[in-house]
């Protein structure tokens, strides 16, 4: 008898079972072998069976196909608005713009939740709706000849997204509000949309705030991407706001969540180690530059750096286990301070490059034997390539002939490149697994 | 219809009618403006960039935008302008942090404080742009034209319309 793959078995059955498509046909294969050659009973091939069955995939194409599909649909829709065309009146463009958010977040509706039709196209949809309203707003801004800042426009946009991502729990939604909170928390302070306000209007607590809320936002709808964009934006907003030395608390304290949050919901707690990680390698990266920023630390920098202070000895305290990441990661953090804080110029420069080599150098050991995280010690090993290649330009670009220069750069990065991949692989196949 | 559509039927009806109020509210507050407010002629001094989230518009910059005054103001900061109704155009009385009482013949426009350079505070008032059709935008450039502003007893206001030699600006 040939064994058949069942789709569907219960979860405890299945849930140390993570296989790829290509393995389990191998396996089953093997398995109707192993029974033919009475290897192994009947009852015996079945459970293994069970235990591995066909993993379901979707088709990302799809996905990505429709996804693009939705978001052009939006971008024409904003463009429509820009175009202000005059053969319109002003009562038909808002007629048009409200009948399309009603027909196509009911066309989303239909086809994601109602039997027979396509999930994946009603997702789409629901993102292109989304995207109209945003429209909307603008278009109405402009009948007006109101001249909504781009900051009011988003916080409009966005409490109308969550809305709506709250009401159908969709997690392309959730990113979408998760992007508009984002460029909203960027957009009003910064000038980076709005120029025409020079003031510093939104405070850290502001930030905070929103930020906080768009992390709530992204559990509440189980979206890891959702998190990961919120986490992003931040990281952003602090690297404006609160210079080098902020950013770096901000990676430290996402680095102290992951290890408590490592245990549970590791989707989204992968977020908080990629992202703390990126954040705390760049502000450290950045202070070893004689031009870096680190002798204007706006207060923000230290209120950031207080409260991840706090978030440190908190895990350090609670999950001992981990005290030795939070013991480096509070001394990186020492460093960066006493960079920006006590030192001169050439001494903040020294300081930063010894502070970043011993982050680096304790971010691959606790990648390989602590944490297990091949992608761990992959972001630090390109950091580790980028920071000497910074250091090269740094020091020869004035001292050699630009062709010597290039050429012996060109040679030095061809051999170290071959020797770190060797050592890259060394070090992973050496991971405990 | 499915168990999760029924039990999502009535939120995501709740949401749709969330954004049609976020929608119905931009539209309402500028029209309350416009029936009720005073109104008020202003003098400008007009360019023409182009946005682009919002096609062209006329950058408009008034006579009022700059207000110079001893007190410091921090930019950012809202701010009550008291004008004076003028022939044709009105002019800045006085400028406070709180909504000062008012005589007949002045108005209240409330706006932000743009930047503070020596004794001047720049003003924004969110009348800076009038939008235009595509492509027509060079057309008033060489001009500068009136602006009729409807301004409401909160301060709020919204352009009514825009006139050149004294005549309504058809683009």
């Amino acid at each position: 008898m040939r064994l058949k793959v069942p789709r569907t078995f219960p979860r405890l059955i299945t849930m140390n079972a993570s296989i790829s498509r290509t393995f389990q046909r191998q396996l089953l294969i093997e398995i109707n072998r192993w029974q033919e050659e009475k290897l192994i009973p009947t009852e015996l091939a079945s459970l293994l069976v069970a235990r591995y069955p066909e993993p379901v995939t979707k088709s990302r194409l799809v996905t990505i196909l429709l996804m693009l599909g939705s978001i052009l649909m939006g971008l024409g829709a904003l463009l429509f608005i820009g175009s202000n065309w005059e053969h319109l009146t002003k009562l038909v463009k808002v007629e048009l713009i409200v009948s399309a958010i009603l027909v196509t977040n009911l066309l989303a509706w239909r086809f994601r939740f109602l039997p027979g039709n396509s999930p994946r196209l009603g997702s789409g949809l629901f993102v292109t709706g989304n995207i109209f309203f945003g429209a909307a707003i603008w278009l109405i801004s402009q009948i007006f000849n109101q001249d909504l800042s781009m900051s009011d426009g988003l916080m409009l946009w966005s409490i109308g997204a969550a809305g709506m991502a709250l009401a159908v729990r969709e997690a392309p939604l959730a990113c979408l509000t998760a992007g508009l909170i984002a460029a909203y928390n960027l957009s009003s302070p910064f000038h980076i949309f709005d120029s025409s306000i020079s003031a510093d209007r939104q405070s850290l607590l502001q930030f905070a705030l929103t930020f906080g809320l768009s992390v709530w936002f992204a559990y509440l709808l189980r979206s890891p991407w959702s998190t990961i964009i919120t986490l992003v934006g931040g990281g952003i907003w602090i690297s404006i706001n609160a210079s080098a030395l902020g950013l770096l608390a901000y990676g430290v304290a996402l680095f102290a969540i992951y290890l408590c949050h490592r245990l549970w919901w590791q989707p989204f707690a992968l977020g908080y180690l990629y992202t703390g990680t990126i954040a705390s390698l760049s502000a450290l990266f950045s202070m070893t530059f004689s031009y870096g920023d680190y002798a204007s630390v706006p207060s923000n920098g230290y209120w950031i750096a207080l409260a991840s202070l706090i978030t440190l000895i908190f895990v350090g305290a609670k999950h001992r286990q981990f005290a030795p990441e939070t013991l480096v990661a509070g001394l990186v953090m020492l460093g960066a301070w006493f960079c920006s804080a006590i030192l001169n110029n050439s001494g903040a420069v020294i300081v930063g490059n010894l502070t970043l080599f011993a982050a680096m150098l304790s971010l691959i050991f606790a990648g390989l034997n602590r944490l297990r995280s091949a992608t761990i010690v992959n972001i630090t090993l390109v950091f580790f390539v980028i920071d000497i290649v910074a250091r090269y330009f740094d020091t020869f670009f004035k001292m050699l002939d630009r062709s010597v220069f290039f050429v012996a750069g060109g040679l030095l990065l061809v051999v170290f490149g071959s020797y770190l991949e060797k050592t890259r692989r060394k070090l992973l196949d050496g991971m405990t697994v | 219809m499915t168990e999760i559509a029924s039990q999502l039927k009535k939120p995501f009806l709740y949401a749709i009618a969330l954004q049609m109020a976020v929608l119905a509210g931009l539209g309402s507050f500028n029209m309350y403006v416009l029936t009720t407010g005073r109104t008020a002629v202003l003098k400008t001094i007009p360019v023409d960039p182009w946005d682009a989230f919002r096609g062209d518009y006329l950058a408009l910059s008034y006579d009022i935008s700059t207000i110079k005054t001893p007190i410091q103001f921090k930019p950012g900061e809202q701010l009550f302008v008291v004008l004076s109704k003028g022939n044709p155009y009105c002019s800045v009385s006085s400028v406070s942090r709180e909504r000062p009482p008012l005589s007949s013949h002045q108005l209240v426009l409330k706006g932000r404080v743009a930047y503070v350079y020596n004794n001047e505070v720049h003003m924004h008032y969110g009348l800076e742009r009038y939008y235009i059709p595509e492509g027509k935008g060079s057309l008033p450039n060489r001009t500068k034209p009136d602006v009729e502003v409807a301004i409401d007893q909160f301060g709020h206001s919204a352009i009514k319309q825009i006139r050149m030699n004294g005549k309504p600006l058809i683009l």
